[in-house]
Order: C-alpha cells, then sequence, then structure tokens
C-alpha cells in the first residue's frame, strides 16, 4: 500500500497544484485506501458547499483626486461634483420636500386683506361657520330688537303714569303740559321709529353682505365640484335662499306689524288722553 | 467552484499607475474595488467593515503604487495592502472599544495554525431545508468565525482565484503554510456543518 498523502499533499491535489508524479500517487492512495477516499470526497464536497456563498454585488465609488490624496464615493457630489447642476438638483429636491412635507401635514398659507394666515390639518368649514355667525347675529339683533320695544313700551307707561299724576296734581297747567308732552312724544316716538328703520336697514345691508359672501364662496366651491354635487349643491344654495328670503320677509314684517301696531296704540293712548283730559278740563271749569 | 475573472491587471494600466497617471490609479479602483470589497466582506461579513477597510485599500494603494516594483506583482500586492487594511480596521475599532468581538469573530484576530471550534448554533432539525441564500448566509457566518490566518486563506483560494505560490507570496508565508491553512479552514468548516446536523450530500442535492 503506498504511504499516505500529506495534508498539504492532498489539498494541493485537491486543487490541481501538484505535479504529475504527486498526482498519480495520491490518485492511488485514493482508489487503495478508504480513509484517503473519504477525506478527499469530503474536502471536494466541502468546495462545492463553499461556492454558495456568492459575491456580494457592490457599486463601483466614484474617484476623486484632491491636492495630496485619492477620494472614492458612492456620492458623486462628495467625489469632486463633476456636473454643477448637483447643486441645482438639491434645490429643487428640498423644495420638492417641503411640497411633500407641507401636503402631507395639509398646511394652508393665505395671505389676504385680513394678513397672514399659516395653519396646520384640515381646513375649517368656512360655510358652518358662517352659518353660525348668521345665526348668531340673527339671535343678535332679535333680541336687541326685544329690548327696544321693552324700552319704548317701558318709557311710555312711565310718561303716561307721570302726566296723569301731575294732570291731578296741576289741573291749571294742563294745557301747557299736554302741549309739551304731545311734542315731547312725537319727537321721541319718531326717533325711536327712525332707530327701528335704520337698524333695519344696518340689518338689510349687512344680510346682503353676508348673502353675497356666501354666494361668492358657494360659487367657488361649486366650480371646483363635479356636475353632481355642483347640482347638489346648487339645489342646497336655492333651498337655503328661499328659506332665507321668507325668513327675513317674515322678520321684517314682524317688525313693520309691531311699528304699525305701536303706533296705533299710542294714536289710541294719545285720544284716550284727549278724551279723558277734555272731561277733567269740563268737569274742573263746570263743576255740578 | 468558479474563480472570479482576473484578467483584471492589465500591466500596461498598472505601469502608468505606478508612473503616476491618475487616470490609471482611477480604472484599477473600478477594476479591482468589487474583488477588494467582497474580499474584504468575506473576512468581515459586516458591510460597513468591508467598505471602510477597501476604501483604505485604495487610498494605500494610491499613496504607494509608486514603490511597486513589478507591475506583474500588482494582484498580490494589492490584497497584501487590503489584508493589512482588515486588520488596521480590526484594531482600530479595538482601540476605540466600539468594535464587538461578538460582531465580527469571537475569536478575535489570534492566530491559529491548527483548526478550531467555530462559534456554537443550534444544531438544525435534518428535516429543515436551506435555500440558497440562506446556505450563502450560513457560509459567510462560518467563515467569519474561522481564525484570521486560516480565513484569509479560504477566502483568497476559494473566492479569489488565488494559485497557492500568489497566497505564500502575498502573505508572506510558505506554500506548505498555505496549503496547511487552507486544509484546517475546510476541516473547521466541516465539523460545523456536521455540528448543525448538516450533511455535505444533504446540502448538495
Amino acid at each position: 500500500m503506498n504511504k499516505q498523502p500529506t495534508e498539504e499533499q492532498l489539498i494541493a491535489y485537491i486543487y490541481g497544484e501538484c505535479n504529475s508524479e504527486e498526482a498519480r500517487h495520491i490518485e492511488q492512495c485514493i482508489k487503495e485506501n478508504p480513509d484517503v477516499r473519504k477525506e478527499y470526497e469530503a474536502m471536494r464536497g466541502m468546495r462545492k458547499v463553499l461556492a454558495f456563498a456568492e459575491d456580494k454585488e457592490v457599486l463601483e465609488p466614484a474617484v476623486h483626486f484632491d491636492r495630496k490624496d485619492i477620494v472614492l464615493s458612492h456620492n458623486p457630489q462628495l467625489a469632486g461634483g463633476y456636473w454643477p447642476g448637483w447643486k441645482w438638483l438639491s434645490v429643487a429636491a428640498a423644495i420638492a420636500l417641503l411640497l411633500i412635507a407641507g401636503n402631507l401635514t395639509k398646511t394652508n398659507f393665505q395671505i389676504g386683506k385680513g394678513g397672514f394666515s399659516l395653519s396646520f390639518g384640515e381646513p375649517s368649514n368656512d360655510a358652518e361657520m358662517r352659518e353660525s355667525l348668521k345665526a348668531e347675529l340673527l339671535a343678535e339683533l332679535s333680541n336687541r330688537d326685544k329690548q327696544l320695544i321693552d324700552y319704548m313700551d317701558g318709557k311710555y307707561d312711565h310718561r303716561l303714569v307721570s302726566m296723569e299724576e301731575s294732570v291731578s296734581e296741576y289741573g291749571e297747567q294742563l294745557d301747557d303740559r299736554l302741549v309739551a308732552f304731545k311734542a315731547q312724544y312725537r319727537q321721541e316716538l319718531a326717533l325711536a321709529i327712525n332707530r327701528k328703520l335704520n337698524e333695519d336697514e344696518t340689518l338689510r345691508t349687512l344680510m346682503a353682505g353676508m348673502q353675497e359672501s356666501n354666494r361668492r364662496e358657494m360659487e367657488k366651491i361649486i366650480a371646483m365640484a363635479s356636475i353632481d354635487q355642483q347640482q347638489a349643491i346648487l339645489s342646497a344654495l336655492n333651498d337655503f335662499n328661499t328659506y332665507y328670503n321668507s325668513q327675513r320677509i317674515e322678520d321684517l314684517q314682524m317688525i313693520e306689524s309691531g311699528l304699525v301696531s305701536l303706533a296705533k296704540d299710542a294714536e289710541l293712548r294719545q285720544r284716550e288722553t284727549t278724551e279723558y283730559l277734555s272731561n277733567l278740563i269740563v268737569s274742573v271749569t263746570q263743576p255740578n | 467552484m468558479t474563480k472570479p475573472d482576473i484578467k483584471l491587471n492589465s500591466f500596461s494600466q498598472v505601469e502608468s499607475a505606478i508612473e503616476g497617471n491618475k487616470d490609471a490609479i482611477s480604472d484599477l479602483v473600478k477594476v479591482w474595488y468589487k474583488r477588494i470589497y467582497n474580499f474584504c466582506y468575506r473576512y468581515f461579513n459586516d458591510h460597513d467593515l468591508a467598505s471602510e477597510a477597501s476604501q483604505h485599500t485604495f487610498i494605500n494603494m494610491y499613496r504607494k503604487v509608486h514603490t511597486l516594483k513589478d507591475a506583474e506583482h500588482f494582484k498580490s500586492w494589492l490584497y497584501r495592502i487590503a489584508y493589512n487594511s482588515c486588520h488596521e480596521e480590526v484594531r482600530r475599532k479595538n482601540r476605540t472599544k466600539i468594535f464587538s468581538v461578538f460582531s465580527l469573530s469571537k475569536h478575535g484576530d489570534e492566530s491559529s495554525e491548527n483548526g478550531s471550534e467555530i462559534k456554537h448554533h443550534s444544531p438544525l432539525d435534518p428535516s429543515e431545508q436551506l435555500d440558497r441564500a440562506e446556505l450563502g448566509e450560513m457560509l459567510f457566518e462560518m467563515i467569519n468565525h474561522l481564525p484570521p490566518d486560516q480565513r484569509v486563506v479560504v477566502i483568497m483560494k476559494e473566492y479569489e482565484g488565488f494559485r497557492f505560490r500568489e497566497i505564500a507570496e502575498t502573505l508572506d508565508i510558505s506554500e506548505n503554510t498555505a496549503k496547511s491553512r487552507l486544509y484546517y479552514g475546510l476541516k473547521s468548516l466541516r465539523r460545523e456543518f456536521e455540528r448543525r446536523n448538516l450533511t455535505l450530500e444533504s446540502l448538495l442535492s
């Protein structure tokens, strides 16, 4: 039997790097010696398995030379900025990044007559806000109307009572007082009516402004919406306008009827007072 | 196994580089980068360390190429720089304490002529099938756990297509030492497969 090959001889044979004489010797050993054959097969198998650790793919770096050294970089800009456009590309990338971030955070930036505003998140529902403000304004106006009427009623009653007391205490001066009262009352009534009319005018102007603003907003929304949505919004707008106009007419009619009623009451009371005073004068001048 | 295509070192290109031609140096980097990176990657089994060592290799190549006497020995010369860069990278990491011995080799860089135990992993169920990629990753890990002087010979012979004479020249050892280190390296890998209940037959089937 041949002498067993050394580890170095066997490995050289496996890798095909031994001379022909050594190769013949090892081949003989492999044929004759099961241990050598087993070792040889195991080593060859191991080499086949090693082939599974394949090369990793890697990008070649950009190469640049500065004054003293070589610079290797996978970033072309760091490797010497071969293309001047990198600068502008990076600026564009930064702007794009800002736009994307703005879009993701839903940033709203507005410049208008009211100044400049910056907000994040979903925009607020302007239409709802306007509706809410309108309702508040109407409620406020209604409240003020009520206060005015109450005030006028209270003032009138107070004046009347005062006048009756004066008549009973100072019968001799009734004519002068009556004239003064009439003049003053008429003046106050005129002022009150004018004020009320002015209020109505302000209300109408305000409402007209809000209506116009709403109309413009809705037109914008309609312009952006699909045809179906436009039709739905138009329908809703028409309904709203109809409702709003009827409501406004009712309000105005109510105010008008209140004023008419007030004027009638005032006239009636004036007539009653005149009659009462006439009777009083008769009874004073012709006792029994 | 398929040897890498090492028609890489055109002598004229190397000679131009020796003469200081920067275009030739740049071309050499481009031609050799993948090979040197993979050499370092198999040494570390770590992309960052491999990239770092590759960078240092080519920086040193640029600085010292004018000292190369014979263009024919460029390949051995370059891999010696790469091997030294790998060593330097290990030392640098050890110095800064960032480098974790557990992330590379439990053996550190202590040389061992004979095969030693590769780090312990749970044996696999024999019925468990490994796909090609899994086997590849396992091999990278196992090679990385070989002692450094066996590891570098296995890598140079199996993956970089060196002849024993070239390995000896590069590492400044005898051819017989190179053969012996390779023999024990392969044997250690085989033992580790057996310890994991993986037979070569099952892996190759």
